[in-house]
């Protein structure tokens, strides 16, 4: 086997993917070519970090269920629940936003901290939007000099 | 693992049937849409789906291809409807990204996974975690066993060259 056939097939050999006979070739071709070994030791590595990722995300998905189960024979609300009401949220406060922008004579800017933990805009009905640990996605635009128009992309509500 | 007859699942085969397959389910739906939360719902919905029909499952046919492939339809609305909604990507301004100077190997994974087509991510989270063989992959994406080795392949070389090419210190001490 050649080094470049070899490195095409190194992740299937770690996941077990390959017959006998290829993976008898490719650990012969290992013992003598550092620079598979090198390239092998960069699936693992790579191996290692997918499965880290997998394995927290499915810890954390447990640890934000009342059972630890994933899985309840009841109706929950759901994902296209919290889905529409984020629709909503976002329809809402992009009309909101319109209205503001539009009503308000261009001497009487928005001011929008740009910390975003505390965003408050000047003489409204919006008061404090306050973004919790980036769950809400944003799409900020900058409309002048210190003016920012804040689009809220729906996210949790969780 | 059969009983006296064919059709149905029993409270207690349902339930020993969950246990085995929780993870592997998630780790699917994960995959696929790359956010915990909303794989979380999609293995909620799968099993929700399958727990109503358990009466009428055959358990001569594949019962778990059969819950994947539901748990992918659940993902694929998922998916369409956040894209209906709004940018996929997550726009949050960044005012002091200290990416340069740590590497955040999970962020770092995270962002290969995503650069994958949707198939290439769903055969990399069937065969990689405690897994199914290609053979079993192929069942539950309706594809044949050397087209799975095939983008199993692809999409490992794209995270590896994805990696190489914008984090170079990744593999600096290997
Ligand atoms: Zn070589």
């Amino acid at each position: 086997m050649k080094c470049k056939h070899v490195k095409e097939i190194l992740s299937l050999y770690l996941n077990n993917l390959l017959s006998d006979t290829e993976k008898n070739e490719v650990e012969q071709h290992l013992k003598n070519c550092p620079v598979c070994q090198r390239e092998l030791a960069i699936e693992k590595e790579i191996q290692n970090d997918l499965e880290m990722l997998f394995k927290e995300e499915y810890i954390k998905a447990k640890q934000n269920t009342h059972s630890g189960r994933l899985f309840k024979k009841t109706e929950t609300k759901g994902i296209f629940f919290r889905l529409g009401l984020a629709i909503a949220a976002t329809i809402l406060l992009t009309i909101s936003l319109a209205i503001l922008r539009t009503g308000a004579s261009r001497n009487n800017p928005y001011f929008i901290d740009t910390k975003i933990t505390n965003v408050s805009i000047k003489e409204t009905k919006i008061k404090d939007i306050k973004f919790i640990d980036e769950k809400l996605k944003t799409k900020v635009k900058k409309i002048g000099n210190n003016i920012f128009l804040v689009n809220i992309q729906g996210g949790r509500n969780d | 693992m059969r009983v006296k007859t064919d059709t149905g699942l029993s409270e207690l085969e349902f339930e020993k049937l969950f246990m085995e397959l929780e993870k592997m389910a998630f780790n699917f739906a994960y995959s696929i849409v790359l956010n915990s939360e909303d794989a979380k719902d999609a293995v909620q919905e799968g099993f929700l789906k399958l727990y109503r029909s358990k009466e009428k499952l055959d358990k001569n046919k594949n019962i778990k291809a059969y819950l994947f492939q539901i748990i992918k339809n659940v993902c694929f609305d998922i998916l369409r409807s956040k894209r209906n909604t709004q940018e996929i990507e997550n726009t949050t301004i960044k005012i002091n990204n200290s990416r340069e100077t740590e590497l955040d190997r999970k962020q770092i994974i995270k962002e290969a996974m995503n650069i994958l087509t949707t198939q290439e991510r769903m055969i990399i989270g069937l065969l990689m975690f405690e897994g199914f063989t290609s053979k079993e992959a192929g069942e539950i994406m309706n594809l044949s066993d050397s087209t799975i080795r095939n983008h199993f392949m692809n999409g490992r070389k794209k995270i590896k060259n994805f990696i190489l090419k914008n984090y170079p210190d990744y593999a600096r001490s290997l």
